[in-house]
């Protein structure tokens, strides 16, 4: 495919339009599940994956005729799961002033929405009126008690932040090669505790809770753990809203005419995200866009769409010059294939050079 | 325009080109350690970080999706908290979709959207129960507690979401008449919280400005004299073109005179004050293209009361629901713009890039944002014949890839 870019005449430019079929050209995997247990550091990851899990089928909100999803747990599952990346539009609590990572809300596009309804993985809740009836009509009961799960979320994230603090002073001490500061500062801290607490305190204070053998953290952090309780922004509203709100008859995402194509090339194993930036309706990605780049720019047409050729031309080249194709395709009317999925014919245009 | 690219050196296999900046809007979570240990210096990108062209069943491959997964979950996953030491409680008012602070510190505000935090709660009185008076009565009950050292928390109500946040405050917002979309707040909070830019919304009834202050077109006027009297139109054009010959048998003592006789097409004037193509305002959705946000870059000084004229106006869109402006759309949007002519000592193309007034429409397509930048070039107001030849040698600048005829 990017062979003969080496024998780059000018002069001699071509169109060649390469025809072919999706189904034949490309081979891909959806190996997310199946590779982990060979990986070294799978251990670790195991552990995290079983809480990301998500009994199907989850809500997708709806709110002004956009999909969003704010659980995490879900997000990340839509991913592994059914190749689902969504644009994640929110900022990162931890790095607010930068805009190159992103954070919770996931929008979805209407079509990755419909496609989860359809095939049953999500269903869509209209958030503007769950969220007026729970909350606005909440009983003191549900109240006090999601109040109570609050506080104890923001006593735990306190102590969380404590301990982290405790990490990185002691991990900066190692790395500047202050072993023994800390060392001292446990000796002293040893034969000062004896006399007064209050020595031993501002001792705390200026280094990292001692290593292992001098005190375990627990007690620690229940002695300062009063006070402190840190106020909880909740990434989504379940709880003390429930799931059990199924509003079937929400009806199916309003989809554009592309979405055959997009339903294609995700049946496939594409990953396919928003692609306006390239001039084009979706982006395909071979696998997940974290780690892949996408290998094509694609518009979706109705099968006796008259278009023009000046398109092809633009979006060949466009495609070509940042190493994609351009492909255009659609649903093929009156076929009698059997499978619906099997109608889309794809076309992948390059530029080419002779 | 074409030809750019064919100018660049053209990419082998031994060579793949270094095309992850543009590329690609799916930065690599595991950067983002990296530049939170650089505390988010000011200035200072984050890097996106590398990726692959095509998956093969490595367990490398494999293993470093999952890492960079395993990171991306991480960092999204962290909630949001709020320290007590500057933990700002609002209280949501459904009555008018808004948040309000009883007790606002002001250092909070200056800050917003860059550092600092807001815990809105729910209001904790139904305000069915208050009909009218809900919200007075809760904001004098406020006041008598503003003493006390510490206000239960138990007398807000619970916290809102973020979940709750998008659908109240865009959500609700909808149904209310509000302006806030998702696409406007999208457009909005990224670069804020980048460059913590200052925003000035400028209201809708407001648009589009049938009049503007004089001020902006009197060079534009006077200019327009000033060449009046150095370049004397020719005597009766139409009859000219009419009947030919275009330059009239006579005494010439410059090409210029010439030139300017040979001048017949019309072409649009961008000095002019504009003119609006609707005579009416109209509604949002036949007219979507109007100014959302007036902007100011970061680093200028600036004052809510005197805010002084923006640097950027921005006109957000949204890509499923807007089509390509018409010629007309793009008329009137350029018209609520004021005059912002280039420095006219500039270079040519410079001074055609840059045009005489500008707007950046931002679109939104499904959650990323192009901002593109639309300005009204004055090619009419460029006189080629004008141009002062430059010194001798040297090569023309911004001559390249003029023309068909390239040498290679």
């Amino acid at each position: 495919m990017t062979s003969h870019r080496e024998l780059f005449d000018p002069t001699n430019l071509k169109l060649a339009i390469h025809m072919r079929s999706l189904t034949e050209t490309l081979h891909l995997h959806q190996e997310d599940e199946r590779h982990y247990p060979d990986h070294p550091d799978e251990a670790k990851s195991a552990v995290k994956m079983a809480d990301t899990s998500v009994s199907e089928p989850f809500p997708i909100s709806l709110i002004a005729n956009r999909y969003l999803l704010y659980d995490i747990n879900t997000i990340t599952y839509i991913r592994r799961k059914h190749c689902i990346c969504g644009v994640l539009i929110g900022g990162l609590p931890q790095a607010p002033s930068q805009n190159v990572f992103c954070g919770i809300p996931l929008e979805l596009m209407p079509e990755e929405a419909r496609l989860l309804v359809e095939e049953g993985h999500a269903y869509i809740v209209e958030d503007v009126e769950a969220h007026m009836a729970g909350f606005l009509d909440m009983s003191e009961e549900e109240r006090n008690a999601f109040m109570s799960a609050v506080e104890s979320q923001g006593r735990d994230a306190a102590k969380a932040k404590k301990r982290r603090a405790g990490d990185n002073k002691e991990r900066a001490l190692k790395e500047k090669n202050l072993h023994r500061l800390v060392q001292e500062s446990q000796t002293r801290q040893a034969s000062a505790s004896p006399d007064a607490t209050n020595t031993a305190d501002t001792d705390e204070s200026l280094f990292a809770y001692p290593s292992p053998p001098a005190s375990p953290p627990p007690p620690r952090a229940s002695s300062t753990a009063p006070g402190e309780i840190f106020g909880i922004t909740p990434s989504t509203s379940y709880p003390p809203l429930t799931m059990s709100v199924r509003s079937t008859n929400q009806p199916l995402p309003a989809v554009p005419r592309s979405y055959p194509l997009f339903r294609h090339l995700h049946s496939k194993g594409y990953f396919v995200t928003p692609g306006l930036r390239f001039g084009c309706q979706y982006v395909a990605y071979p696998g997940d866009p974290l780690r892949f780049h996408s290998h094509f720019l694609t518009v979706g047409m109705d099968w006796d769409e008259k278009f023009d050729l000046r398109d092809v031309v633009g979006g060949g080249r466009l495609g070509t010059g940042v190493k994609k194709a351009y492909l255009i395709g659609g649903k093929e009317e009156n076929s009698e294939k059997a499978d619906e999925d099997d109608d889309i014919r794809a076309f992948s245009v390059e530029w080419a050079y002779m | 325009m074409a030809d750019v690219d064919e100018d660049l050196p053209q990419p082998t296999e031994s060579n793949p080109p270094d095309d992850a900046e543009v590329d690609d809007e799916v930065p690599d979570f595991r950067l983002l350690s990296n530049f939170l240990k650089s505390n988010g210096a000011p200035g200072k990108i984050p890097k996106r970080g590398e990726k692959d062209f095509e998956p093969h069943p490595t367990a490398q491959q494999a293993s470093t999706l999952e890492a960079s997964r395993q990171a991306m979950h991480d960092a999204v996953a962290v909630t949001r908290v709020h320290v007590p030491k500057n933990h700002e409680i609002a209280v949501y008012e459904p009555s008018v979709n808004m948040a309000y602070v009883d007790k606002p510190r002001n250092t909070h505000y200056r800050t917003m959207g860059k550092a600092g935090t807001l815990d809105i709660r729910w209001p904790a009185i139904h305000s069915k129960d208050h009909d009218d008076g809900g919200s007075e009565q809760r904001l004098e009950r406020s006041e008598e507690q503003q003493d006390e050292e510490s206000r239960p928390s138990s007398d807000y109500g619970v916290p809102m979401s973020l979940q709750g946040a998008y659908a109240t405050f865009i959500g609700f917002e909808a149904s209310r008449g509000g302006s806030l979309t998702l696409e406007r707040y999208t457009v909005f909070a990224p670069p804020r919280a980048k460059l913590g830019r200052a925003y000035w919304e400028i209201p809708p009834e407001s648009l589009p400005p049938l009049e503007l202050p004089s001020k902006h077109w009197n060079s534009g006027f006077f200019s327009k004299i000033w060449r009046r009297l150095s370049a004397p139109e020719p005597r009766h054009p139409h009859g000219r073109l009419a009947s030919g010959p275009l330059v009239t048998p006579g005494l010439y003592r410059s090409y210029n005179d010439i030139y300017r006789l040979l001048q017949i097409i019309p072409s649009h004037d961008p000095t002019a004050p504009p003119t609006l193509s609707t005579a009416d305002v109209p509604s949002e959705d036949e007219h979507p293209f109007h100014i959302t946000y007036n902007v100011w870059k970061p680093n200028t000084p600036f004052k809510k009361t005197a805010p002084g004229p923006p640097d950027f106006y921005i006109c957000v869109v949204s890509a499923r629901d807007t089509f390509l402006p018409t010629s007309d759309q793009l008329n009137d949007l350029l018209a609520t713009v004021p005059y912002d002519p280039p420095k006219m000592d500039g270079n040519l193309y410079q001074k055609l890039k840059h045009g005489y007034r500008n707007v950046i429409i931002a679109v939104v397509d499904q959650g990323i944002t192009s901002f593109l930048r639309v300005a009204d070039a004055g090619f009419g107001v460029e006189k080629l014949y004008e141009r002062k030849p430059r010194g001798a040698g040297g090569k023309r600048g911004g001559f390249r890839g003029r023309g068909r005829g390239r040498g290679r």
